[in-house]
């Protein structure tokens, strides 16, 4: 005699018609007076009806997709498909690329020249007078590193700074 | 919550019978017409190719779709699973139905891609993808309003799932394969199927009842 376990277990066989005909009876007389396992039927035609319920169509053109792809793999794809992507992502590239060479704005730092912001910062940590780079920049477009050595540089940036050179 | 949903979709008596309606064996053996097309293809005919692919690609869509869960990923693994097919179908050897022979090939990039984004963390937020759904069937404007939780709640339950079960859920309940043809795709018994169908639906059971 099968107990109430061992015919739940055949439940999802016989919801979908899987058993055979001996085992379906059994299963069928069990349900007459068997509420738990006739809610499980329940649940599983539920499950089911929604499950399918998930079923869509494809939303896209999948053999163009696919067509397109195969030509390329053989290499018989168009000239003017070959490029129909390629070509509109290099203009746009292109253009982006000009958009910021134009209309990226320049920082102020990166007009200074480099031997001067550091010349200004030398001295400013070496006294306690700071020497402003951007006024470095405007009288002396570039200073000779030969005047900066190690010794004397301090000296005479502050020289050039108080005017008495 | 859900157990409402479910019982109020019980007592839409004429939905099970849609139901019941939908769910027929597909199990026709592999047809004079897909032979030649097979052979055609074979011969690289992309006419074939096309015929091939207006037969199939709902199939491949929707089992992709239910694995994954995601439309885009879907439709991705759609072109892939042709492209393959396209490729590989000298290797096709009239062991099954060839429509298992794509069941599988769709079963097999979906899990890789489902896995490849679990490893990588991102497969998140895909479960929110219920808003612009274009169900198959033409629903009555009393199941529409149900639809939509119902479907919200259906793929979270889903996504909850070992992919085993997930799988072969989308095989029998959305593809309505046979036990035999689910045999053939996972690669199993036809007993394994059994065991693992009923412990699916139980599953499935569970993830609503606790939702």
């Amino acid at each position: 005699m099968d107990t109430h376990q061992e015919i739940q277990q055949q439940l999802s066989a016989y919801f979908d018609g899987e058993l055979e005909a001996s085992a379906a009876l059994v299963v069928k007389k069990h349900l007459l007076k068997c509420d738990e396992c006739q809610q499980m039927i329940a649940d599983f035609e539920a499950q089911q009806v929604l499950m399918y319920g998930l079923k869509q169509e494809n939303p896209i053109d999948t053999w163009n997709q696919i067509r397109d792809q195969i030509e390329i793999q053989e290499g018989k794809l168009p000239f003017w498909k070959r490029w129909a992507v390629p070509l509109p992502v290099a203009a746009l590239a292109t253009i982006m690329v000009f958009g910021l060479m134009v209309f990226y704005p320049i920082s102020e730092r990166s007009s200074v020249s480099p031997i001067n912001d550091y010349l200004s910062a030398h001295a400013q940590y070496s006294t306690d007078y700071s020497i402003d780079s951007s006024f470095l920049n405007e009288n002396f477009s570039a200073i000779e590193l030969d005047n900066t050595d190690s010794s004397g540089d301090t000296d005479w940036l502050l020289d050039t700074y108080h005017g008495y050179e | 919550m859900l157990v409402v949903c479910l019982n109020q979709h019980m007592q839409a008596q004429h939905i099970l019978s849609i139901g019941a309606m939908f769910i027929k064996k597909a199990d026709q053996p592999t047809t004079d017409l897909e032979n030649d097309l097979i052979k055609r293809c074979r011969d690289k005919d992309p006419k074939a190719m096309e015929q091939i692919v207006q037969r199939y690609q709902k199939q491949v869509y929707n089992t992709a779709y239910g694995i994954i869960g995601n439309r885009e990923d879907a439709q991705d693994i759609t072109q892939d699973v042709f492209l393959t097919i396209w490729n590989k179908i000298g290797q096709f050897r009239r062991q099954s139905k060839f429509s298992t022979w794509i069941y599988q090939i769709a079963k097999n990039q979906s899990l890789n891609l489902k896995n490849k984004k679990k490893r990588r963390k991102t497969d998140t937020a895909e479960i929110n993808d219920t808003q612009a759904w274009v169900p198959v069937e033409e629903k009555t404007p009393e199941t529409k309003v149900l639809a939509n939780e119902q479907q919200k709640l259906l793929l979270q339950a889903l996504d909850s799932l070992k992919e085993q079960h997930r799988t072969i859920l989308v095989l029998r309940e959305m593809e309505s394969l046979s036990y035999d043809d689910i045999a053939q795709v996972l690669g199993c018994s036809v007993g394994r199927v059994k065991s693992r169908l009923h412990e699916a639906r139980l599953a499935l059971r569970t993830a609503f009842h606790t939702a």
